[in-house]
């Protein structure tokens, strides 16, 4: 009582929790939705056990999709491992624009680097104060969604009645978390950068195996201004 | 090489490539911190059309360029769950009628 009042200030629209069930329930039901989807292809290629190993060692559905779908292809193991390093090119940029947010130890963040993942990352960029929480626990769920999907694609193999909607979430999803990241014009005119540059690349130069998208966001990225 | 040793070679480039970005690498700061600020927007952007396309650059399914288009209508409201409400919508109208 008494003080005076400090000057008023508009106060910024809040971005919503990301882990709020509404927000983190579509996530990891998309997850192990595409999950199912790697456990009923791959197992055609390792078999049942070295399926679900894959998953839980790896975790990543862009690397085991791209894995497998080269293998089928007929790719030897030096193809594929190339190709495998150029499509984790992206975690730098992931890497690179969480980095600054998290405030943990270098063991903590020996840890959470297991979670970085571009889902978890989008929501945890959606919250940057608490990016280190929402990493862990949304990449636990994640990792849990994909190697549960991925059981029961290998258990239930006829599903692939689903791999129209998984193929189209994955979009949904993406825009979802792009969405999330624009707070003005600027943020929208590089997101429509990225989108352009990127579809020139996929058109004109296809099988980037997974480099156009990255490409595409980092030069978007380029032009001058502060923040997104 | 066996399939097991290029699933463990595999997961070794995968976790050495997140573990560099969030330990190795220094902290961004200044200009690097505005420009890796910037990133995400257009990476998911670009991740959108790169999941809706394909790495070989082929048209998108009717049914999935309508879930995208109905996210992309709900977009400007900000919630990943109205967004992925709407794109299975989309997805599963288009299906049913095309």
């Amino acid at each position: 009582m008494g003080s005076r009042p400090s000057k008023l200030r508009m106060p910024e629209k809040p971005t919503p929790d990301p882990l709020t069930p509404g927000t983190i329930i579509p996530v990891l039901a998309a997850i192990a939705v595409f999950g199912t989807l790697y456990g009923a292809a791959a197992q055609q290629v390792f078999g049942t056990w070295l399926t679900v190993l894959s998953s839980i060692v790896v975790f990543s559905g862009t690397v085991q999709f791209t894995m497998v779908a080269l293998l089928v292809a007929g790719a030897g193991p030096l193809a594929v491992i190339w190709a495998i390093s150029v499509v984790n090119v992206r975690n730098f940029a992931l890497g690179g624009t969480l980095r600054p947010h998290l405030r943990g130890s270098r063991l903590e963040r020996i840890v959470l680097s297991w979670f970085l993942i571009d889902e978890t990352v989008g929501l945890a960029l959606t919250a940057p104060e608490s990016s280190d929480r929402i990493l862990l626990r949304a990449g636990l769920g994640a990792y849990l969604a994909w190697v549960a999907g991925t059981v029961l694609g290998i258990v239930g193999g006829a599903t692939l009645g689903l791999a129209g909607l998984a193929s189209a979430i994955f979009p949904v999803l993406f825009i979802g978390l792009a969405a999330l990241m624009v707070r003005s014009a600027g943020g929208l005119a590089r997101a429509a950068i990225g989108v352009a540059v990127t579809v020139v690349l996929l058109v004109s130069w296809p099988g980037l195996a997974g480099l156009a998208p990255v490409i595409g966001g980092v030069l978007a990225a380029i032009p001058g201004g502060r923040g997104e | 090489m066996s399939d097991l040793a290029l699933i463990v070679a595999v997961a070794t480039i995968t976790y050495l490539s997140r573990a560099a970005a969030l330990v190795l690498l220094p902290t961004a700061k200044g200009e690097l911190l505005a420009f890796v600020t910037r990133i995400p927007a257009p990476l998911f952007a670009s991740l959108a059309v790169f999941a809706l396309m394909g790495d070989d650059g082929g048209l998108p399914e009717p049914a999935a360029m309508a879930a995208a288009v109905a996210a992309l209508l709900v977009s400007p409201k900000r919630s990943l769950g109205l967004t992925l409400a709407a794109g299975v919508v989309g997805y599963v109208v288009v299906e049913l009628i095309w």
